[in-house]
């Protein structure tokens, strides 16, 4: 009887092949596999890191409102026991507690900003672990983050996602500055916590899930730091105000002005509508919500250039800066005699906006 | 039908196939034959290919590797260019789409996801399990869905 590699002797060049195929094969598609297995692992040791590092200073808010609590989550931001949290959480209460460490601490509210919806609460001097606050301006489109919070009543968990944008507005409405749009999936309890960056820095606060929680607004670290500073320096926040406004609409080559609010610095400046923005201090504008970040940041009394484009020629206006109003007067749109009272004043909203000379 | 009303040329070519039809019985024959004749074509192109790549292992084994190589990568670059899970989303939709239509077929529509964690939560009552406003507890978990306060003009 013939032996079966005998009989099979055409095959044997489709086996050689074969095996040479293997040995060509194997060696690539091994380590491929083995590489995109440790990255994942890789991504979840970094997560993991990022979360056990940064659990210990992140607490549980809870404010009473009559027969029933509010709950959201908060984080230290040094080692005196100051948390920063959401606005949203403590309504008008001001029964508030924070939960650290398996202890249900009474909380003295240091501040509430409603317009970047941001609180500060002190729970007590000591040592507390806190939080670092990274650089904005660092963060780009992609880069990954790590959310911490209290979601129901559930344990802290970490969320894991990435930065997907920068928005000034939602919608038609426009945020009081650029926060940053991410990926995040959040749970009700998880606003207020912590953004962290891969280092285990604040990047930002959970503020809202957009969209049917499809991803997740953050207001900036650097947003919060300035917050904070003035609520230790002035006991409240200031926000920066010039009196003018300029078209939402504008291209990205021209921010123009539309119109100079009545009793404002900028009321008798010289700054006309129709006068492109090109600078603001040291901000160059080339967007609306260049506007927005300058305006948010700028300090109240302070000196502040504004470089405009008319004509053609640059001109230089220079304002003290005041504190922004909590209602800024609107301006109606070419207004119509016959339905404006003969004050100029109708129903609380200032009707105005002729640039003074 | 009666063959002697049929023109005569007809009536020849339907005798000529009968005859042909005498000889041959089957058609089945013809058709095994056709393809016995295929497969061993077949069998010939696969022993020319055989033959062909012995012949150039022997007489020109760098070639022979060269050709082994470019198989080898193009099967690799095969392989990594087809997503690992792309069969199993397939079967994952068709799933989703059997569950559908069984409860449709009931006369229910399928519960939403939230639906199913609310009918888990409220009843579900341990310790340390998840839990909602609706669930008759008095914390409400705060999840906004619109800014603190944002404006309609931009000025500053």
């Amino acid at each position: 009887m013939i032996p079966w590699w005998r009989s099979k002797r055409h095959l044997r060049p489709h086996l050689l092949l074969l095996g040479l195929t293997g040995a060509a094969v194997l060696p690539l598609a091994l380590p491929c596999a083995a590489r995109a297995q440790g990255v994942f692992d890789a991504i979840g040791a970094e997560v993991d890191r990022v979360f056990e590092q940064s659990k210990p200073a992140v607490v549980r808010v809870r404010a009473q409102q009559g027969r029933f609590q509010t709950v959201g989550s908060g984080f230290f931001v040094d080692n005196q026991g100051t948390v920063v949290t959401a606005a949203a959480i403590l309504g008008l209460s001001s029964d508030i507690s924070v939960d650290y460490n398996g202890l249900d601490l009474i909380a003295r509210v240091v501040g509430v900003d409603l317009r970047s919806g941001v609180a500060v609460l002190h729970v007590f001097s000591g040592a507390t672990p806190f939080l670092a606050f990274a650089k904005t301006a660092e963060l780009h489109t992609a880069t990954p983050v790590v959310g911490v919070g209290y979601p129901l009543n559930l344990p802290a968990a970490p969320t894991f996602g990435m930065v997907t944008g920068f928005d000034s507005q939602y919608l038609d409405r426009f945020f009081a500055t650029t926060h940053l749009r991410t990926s995040l999936a959040i749970s009700p309890g998880q606003i207020g916590g912590p953004v962290l960056d891969g280092h285990g820095q604040v990047v930002g606060m959970i503020v809202m899930a957009a969209d049917e929680r499809k991803f997740t607004y953050a207001l900036p670290s650097a947003a919060i730091q300035k917050i904070l500073a003035d609520f230790q320096q002035h006991g409240r926040v200031e926000h920066g105000w010039v009196g003018v406004g300029v078209d939402p609409q504008s291209d990205a080559k021209a921010v123009r002005i539309t119109q100079i609010f009545q009793g404002a610095p900028a009321s008798a400046s010289g700054l006309q509508p129709g006068d492109v923005v090109v600078r603001i201090d040291r901000r160059e504008i080339v967007r609306p919500c260049d506007v927005i970040d300058a305006s948010f940041f700028a300090r109240v009394g302070e000196e502040l250039p504004i470089v405009v484009s008319r004509n053609g020629k640059l001109m230089t206006f220079k304002f003290v800066v005041s504190e922004r109003p909590t209602q800024i007067p609107v301006v109606l749109p070419n207004p119509d005699p016959a339905f404006l009272p003969p004050s100029g004043d109708a129903q609380g909203l200032k009707v105005g906006g002729k640039p003074q000379p | 039908m009666d063959s002697s009303s049929l023109p005569p040329e007809v009536r020849d070519a339907l005798r000529a196939r009968r005859a042909m039809f005498a000889q041959s019985p089957s058609v089945l024959p013809h058709l095994h034959r056709r393809i016995r004749v295929a497969a061993m074509e077949r069998t010939s192109f696969r022993e020319r290919l055989s033959a062909w790549a012995a012949a150039l292992a022997a007489v020109r084994p760098a070639a022979y590797a060269g050709a082994c190589a470019v198989l080898a990568v193009t099967l690799t670059l095969a392989h990594f260019a087809i997503p690992a899970h792309s069969g199993r989303t397939m079967v994952a939709a068709r799933t989703t789409a059997d569950t559908s239509y069984s409860l449709n077929e009931v006369g229910a529509l399928p519960p939403s996801l939230d639906q199913k964690i609310d009918a888990l939560i409220s009843s579900v009552s341990a310790p340390g399990a998840p839990h909602s406003a609706t669930a008759g507890v008095d914390a409400h978990y705060v999840l906004t869905s619109t800014p603190a306060s944002y404006d309609s003009v931009v000025a500053f």
